[in-house]
């Protein structure tokens, strides 16, 4: 297991541990997407993650799907960001980050960036 | 009714509303408001993109219809909706409500038109409580999506064309037309002209001349879509990601989103206001307090707070101010506002001036500014929303929802934030602020506002008293141009 993958395991187990008590504030971002937020996470040095993080189960996938939302960052950005030393948007706008399907998914984006800091704020 | 189109049903709406129909808690809110955004474009007209607006609008010389604020120059009615109403967001110094900042271009569409139609404090009021009701449930129609706050420009262009309308005199089918105008050339900001430069005080100016533009065209006879809002290509399908569209006449006349103003007493982001009264409250324990003895701050705020601090961060250093000239992106700095008022004991546009900006020794203190994600602060948005009343967001997607319901005049809300102050000698100063000044739930009097600015652009104190009462009286005015002549210099 790549240190990427182990920190995104991380955060996973966090939002499953909260949906599943039913906390209402990761409920309510992900209602307002039924299908939650799917997107891929893309390691410049060549891993490839799908995550998917809805009301029932959230969860990390090695891989890509066909969803919208695609991010790319060097590796050391990525471990930075799930440890919650930076939010993934400060990447973003720092041009660490680059993002494919922003237009459609610029909500979702800032909410899965929002959702990392809770949860990396937990981790802490 | 129930055949009408959305469009149509808010211009029967906006022609059959009249003053003794508004509730007097709501006048009230709508004077404040106007007091708050007057002393907003006072203190964004001496910023420099607020001087460039006024240079540029009164180089073209247009017809003397209305004046521009507080110059008290005349230009087209139009071109003085623009110019105050860009002003007005100069440094983020306006106002917001459910869903998005109105008051920037509700107050300055009713004063020209009004100005120039010569129309009463009534009929002003009227206006102005019209443009917010309907662009307030616009915004709230399209709040999942990706624009927020501010950049949900295009509800000044239907707060334009029914403010417009309603003092025109327009009937149904013309106010119909005019919403139809308007939203046929939605206007959708780019944040990158948003966070920075001077180009984000037009994100309301333009769309609210276009606003009142639209009325004129209706008035002769262009058309508009009546379904332009509910259409499958009508506005809301194109600007949310989940289209809430009924929301836009929820219980219209029977609920009042102008109750949920939240004032700003600071410039800045509304998310700074949680902060900025934290610091007050510190200085007021500690008013000797010595930046130079400072060895961190840490401001615990929601997730939105940071968001925006994110999106700014490139854009306030010193570095990008002396190439830009620009406070825009300060107004959402939290690192900024929080050293520039632990220097300066207060957060004012003086803090904003292009000197000001540029003094390293705030943005040295800024760098011992840490930003926690608070996940109690977070839930504090939230839990605001049940104090309205508003059901899960699974029940308003499904339209299982009316804001007849919310108890809207009992709205509370939760931009808080918490700071810790540590000092070099291990001194630890505390302060915790929930529900921000000027919000709902902690209101105080927006007569204060517009006194600091007035005297700041060297009103004499007999005018400032005599605006304060003709506005308090408003609804006894026969005609606004005797309040506009204590708006502005001559």
């Amino acid at each position: 297991m790549s240190a990427v993958f182990e920190r995104i395991k991380k955060i996973i187990d966090i939002l499953n541990t909260y949906l599943k008590k039913e906390v209402h504030e990761f409920p309510s971002f992900t209602e307002l997407y039924p299908l939650g937020l799917r997107l891929n996470i893309r390691v410049k040095e060549g891993e490839k993650y799908y995550v998917a993080i809805t009301p029932r189960k959230s969860f990390v996938k090695k891989g890509t799907s066909a969803v919208d939302l695609n991010l790319e960052a060097a590796e050391d950005f990525w471990l930075g960001a799930f440890e919650g030393k930076y939010s993934v948007i400060s990447g973003v706008m720092a041009k660490r980050v680059k993002v494919r399907g922003l237009r459609s998914s610029f909500m979702p984006l800032i909410m899965f960036s929002s959702i990392i800091s809770l949860c990396s704020t937990i981790i802490r | 009714m129930e055949k009408m189109t959305l469009a149509e049903k808010v211009a029967h709406f906006a022609v059959n509303l009249n003053y003794e129909a508004i509730p007097q808690r709501v006048v009230k809110r709508a004077k404040e408001q106007m007091l708050g955004i007057i002393a907003a474009i006072y203190a964004g007209s001496e910023t420099l993109p607020g001087k460039i607006i006024t240079k540029t609008v009164t180089e073209w010389g247009e017809r003397e219809e209305a004046s521009l604020i507080p110059s008290g120059l005349k230009t087209s009615v139009r071109t003085a909706v623009l110019a105050n109403s860009s002003i007005a967001i100069a440094l983020d110094y306006d106002d917001y409500l459910l869903s998005g900042h109105t008051g920037n271009s509700a107050v300055p569409i009713s004063l020209a038109l009004g100005e120039y139609l010569e129309k009463s404090g009534k009929e002003i009021i009227v206006a102005q409580i019209l443009a917010n009701e309907i662009a307030g449930r616009l915004g709230t129609s399209v709040f999942v999506g990706p624009q927020n706050g501010q950049c949900w420009s295009y509800i000044h262009l239907i707060g334009g064309a029914v403010a417009a309308g309603k003092l025109l005199g327009l009937d149904e089918p013309q106010i119909t037309n005019a919403i139809g105008i308007a939203l046929s050339q939605s206007t959708f900001p780019i944040l990158r002209g948003f966070m920075g430069p001077h180009s984000k005080l037009l994100t309301t100016g333009i769309p609210a001349q276009l606003g009142v533009q639209a009325a004129y065209f209706a008035k002769n006879g262009f058309t508009g879509a009546a379904d332009i809002i509910e259409n499958p290509i009508g506005f809301c399908n194109m600007m949310a990601d989940i289209p809430l569209q009924f929301m836009v006449t929820s219980a219209l006349g029977e609920a009042w989103v102008t109750d949920t103003i939240c004032y700003k007493l600071y410039p800045g982001c509304a998310y700074i206001d949680g902060i900025a009264d934290c610091i007050l409250k510190i200085l007021e324990k500690d008013p000797s307090l010595n930046p130079g003895g400072i060895e961190e701050i840490s401001v615990y705020t929601s997730i939105l707070t940071s968001v925006m601090n994110d999106l700014a961060l490139p854009y306030a250093s010193l570095d990008y101010l002396r190439k830009e000239k620009s406070p825009v992106a300060l107004n959402f700095s939290i690192p900024y506002n929080v050293a520039v008022m632990l220097i300066d004991k207060e957060l004012t546009p003086k803090q904003f001036t292009e000197e000001r900006i540029l003094d390293p020794k705030v943005h040295e203190l800024a760098k011992k500014v840490r930003i926690v994600n608070d996940i109690s602060t977070s839930m504090d948005i939230l839990e605001a929303l049940p104090s309205i009343n508003i059901p899960s967001l699974k029940d308003i997607i499904k339209g299982k929802f009316s804001l007849k319901d919310a108890n809207l005049e009992k709205v509370k809300v939760g931009f808080g934030a918490k700071v810790k102050i540590k000092m070099k000698n291990g001194k630890v100063l505390r302060a915790a602020q929930k529900t921000p000044l000027g919000s709902p739930g902690n209101y105080v009097p927006l007569e204060n506002k517009y006194r600091q600015e007035a005297i700041a652009i060297n009103f004499p104190e007999g005018k400032i008293q005599n605006t304060i009462k003709l506005v308090d009286s408003l609804e006894e005015l026969s005609n606004i141009r005797e309040l506009i002549s204590q708006f502005t210099v001559s």
